[in-house]
C-alpha cells in the first residue's frame, strides 16, 4: 500500500484501510470485542466500591505444614491471580480440578517445596476503614481446598 | 492545501456529507515527508525500546497450559509459546524495529517488526487480563506498516548501491500525510472511547461517586509503601471528584484537537499529565502511550529546525518552502 515516488499520490487502498481501521476501533468498543491490538477500551470503566475482596493461597506439604504460596507472583506466568480466582469461583468442578492440579504441580518451581494441597483464602475489607495510611485488615475465610483430585469447599 | 489521490474522486451523486468530506480533507492533507520519517523513527524506536526492556515476555513463557487464556490471533494455539521461541522473537523484534526505525528495507522490516511485537504482546494478553499499555503504540504503527515506502523516503539509511529514498522532487505531499493523520485519529479515538466507556458502564457516577477515592486507596494499599500522592487525593473528596472530571474531560475532549490544532497545546500535555499522574499514584506504566502521543502530535520538523537551525536539517533535494513545514499541523 505504498506510493512509488509521487508525493501527491495516495495509495489506492489507503482510504479503505483508514475506514476499516476506524470502523474496527468503533466496533470493538461498541460490541466489547478484544481482537488485540483492537480492544473495547473498558479499562477502569466500572465504578469501584468501598467493599473489597482479594484471594490468598497457601500450600500444605506432605507433613501437613502450611506455608504461603505466592500465586500472584510473576514467575512462570502465575500473574493475574485475582482474575483466575474469579474464574475459579464461577466455573465447574472439571475446570477447578485442572487449575488445582496446575497449582500443586507448580509448587516446586514457584515456592521451592512440594505441595499435596493448596488452600484458598478470601479476604474482605472496607477501604473506608483506615488505620493510619492503610486499610484495616478486615476478615479472612478459608473458602476452597485444592488437591490433585479436585477442589472442595472448605468447611 | 489538500491533495486527493488520483482515481479516488467520487462521482457527484455519491458525494459524502460535509462531515465525511471534512474527514477526508483532514486525513489526506499534504504533509512534510520528514514529519512522517520522524514518526517512523519515533514509533519504531519506541517499539524497540519496549521490546528490549520488557521482562514480562520471559516470565509468561512456559506458563502451564491450564492458565493459557488466549485472545485474538492466539486463540488457535494450544498453549503459551516456549521460552526459547520467546527469546528468539524478542531479539528479532528488537533488531527489526531498530532497522525499521532506520528506514532500511521498510517493506520487509516494518511488518516483520510489527509481527514480532504482536506475537509477544499476545503472550501477555493470554494470561487472563487484557493489557492496554502498548495498544495505542501498536495501533499507530499499523499506519506505518501500511505506508513503508513513503515513511522511508527521507531521513533513512540506504544500502550501498541501492536507489536513494531521498530521490524525490518534493518533500511534501498527500502520500506523507495520511499515515500521520491516521495515527492522530487512532489516538484521539482511543481516548474518546476510554472516556465514553466510563460513562457507558458507570454513568456520571464515575465522577460524582467516591469511585476514584476507592481506586486510589486500593492502589496505595497494594503498594509496598503507602503512596502519599494517591492518599492526598483520596483523602479529599472534592479533589478526587475534580481529578475524575478532568480525566473524563481530557479523554472525551482530546478528539477536538483534530479539528482545532491549537487545542493540541492543551490536550497533549493534559493526556501526558494524565499518564504521569497514573504512574505516580498507581504505579501503572503507560509511558508507551504517553510517548506515542508526543511522537505523533509534535511537529518534529519544526522542533528540529528550531533547535538546530534549518540548514542542518533540510535535505538538499527536498527543501520545503519557508512556511511549509508549519502548515498542515
Amino acid at each position: 500500500m505504498s506510493t512509488r515516488g509521487e508525493p501527491d499520490t495516495v495509495p489506492r487502498l489507503a482510504r479503505p484501510f483508514v475506514a476499516l481501521l476506524i470502523g474496527a476501533l468503533l466496533a470493538s468498543a461498541i460490541f466489547a470485542w478484544e481482537p488485540w491490538p483492537l480492544t473495547s477500551f473498558r479499562l477502569f470503566s466500572h465504578v469501584r466500591s468501598d467493599s473489597q475482596t482479594s484471594w490468598r493461597a497457601t500450600l500444605v506439604d506432605a507433613a501437613g505444614a502450611e506455608a504461603p504460596y505466592a500465586l500472584g507472583s510473576s514467575a512462570r506466568g502465575f500473574r493475574n491471580f485475582g482474575f483466575r480466582m474469579a474464574e475459579f469461583a464461577a466455573t465447574g468442578q472439571g475446570r477447578r480440578a485442572e487449575l488445582c492440579r496446575a497449582w500443586i504441580d507448580a509448587a516446586p518451581d514457584v515456592a521451592r517445596r512440594r505441595a499435596v494441597e493448596v488452600r484458598l483464602y478470601r479476604r474482605s475489607w472496607l477501604l473506608s476503614e483506615r488505620e493510619h495510611d492503610r486499610a484495616a485488615p478486615g476478615g479472612e475465610e478459608r473458602v476452597y481446598d485444592c488437591t490433585r483430585a479436585g477442589a472442595r469447599v472448605a468447611g | 492545501m489538500t491533495a486527493h489521490a488520483p482515481g479516488l474522486e467520487l462521482p457527484a451523486s455519491a458525494v459524502p456529507p460535509a462531515l465525511l468530506r471534512g474527514a477526508e480533507r483532514f486525513v489526506f492533507a499534504a504533509q512534510d515527508a520528514r514529519r512522517l520519517a520522524a514518526l517512523r523513527i519515533g514509533l519504531f524506536g519506541l517499539l524497540a525500546l519496549r521490546l528490549a526492556t520488557n521482562g514480562d515476555y520471559a516470565q509468561v513463557a512456559d506458563q502451564p497450559r491450564a492458565f493459557f487464556d488466549p485472545v485474538s490471533l492466539f486463540e488457535p494455539l494450544p498453549g503459551m509459546p516456549p521460552s526459547e521461541l520467546t527469546a528468539i522473537v524478542q531479539v528479532a523484534g528488537v533488531l527489526l524495529a531498530v532497522v525499521a526505525a532506520a528506514g532500511l528495507a521498510p517493506r520487509l522490516t516494518f511488518p516483520a517488526a510489527y509481527a514480532c511485537a504482536l506475537f509477544l504482546n499476545l503472550m501477555l494478553n493470554a494470561t487472563g487480563k487484557i493489557i492496554h499499555n502498548d495498544v495505542v503504540l501498536m495501533l499507530c504503527l499499523l499506519a506505518l506498516v501500511a505506508s513503508p515506502r513513503a515513511a522511508s523516503r527521507v531521513w533513512a539509511l540506504r544500502l550501498r548501491g541501492r536507489s536513494g529514498p531521498m530521490a524525490v522532487a518534493s518533500s511534501r505531499g498527500a502520500a506523507y500525510g495520511w499515515p500521520i493523520r491516521t495515527a492522530m485519529i487512532v489516538i484521539a479515538l482511543a481516548y474518546l472511547l476510554v472516556g465514553l466507556q466510563k460513562l457507558r458502564y458507570s454513568g456520571l457516577g464515575w465522577i460524582t461517586s467516591d469511585n476514584l477515592r476507592w481506586v486510589l486507596y486500593a492502589s496505595s494499599d497494594a503498594q509496598p509503601e503507602p503512596n502519599q500522592l494517591a492518599l492526598f487525593v483520596a483523602d479529599r473528596a472534592w479533589l478526587a471528584h475534580l481529578v475524575a472530571a478532568i480525566t473524563v474531560a481530557t479523554e472525551i475532549g482530546f478528539i477536538s484537537c483534530l479539528r482545532w490544532a491549537r487545542l493540541r497545546w492543551l490536550f497533549v500535555p493534559a493526556a501526558v499529565g494524565l499518564h504521569l499522574g497514573i504512574g505516580l499514584t498507581m504505579r501503572l506504566d503507560y509511558s508507551a502511550q504517553a510517548l506515542t502521543v508526543i511522537i505523533v502530535f509534535v511537529n518534529w520538523v519544526v522542533v528540529a529546525e528550531w533547535i538546530s537551525g534549518r540548514e542542518l536539517w533540510v535535505m538538499p533535494v527536498c527543501r520545503p518552502g519557508p512556511a511549509s513545514a508549519r502548515r498542515g499541523r
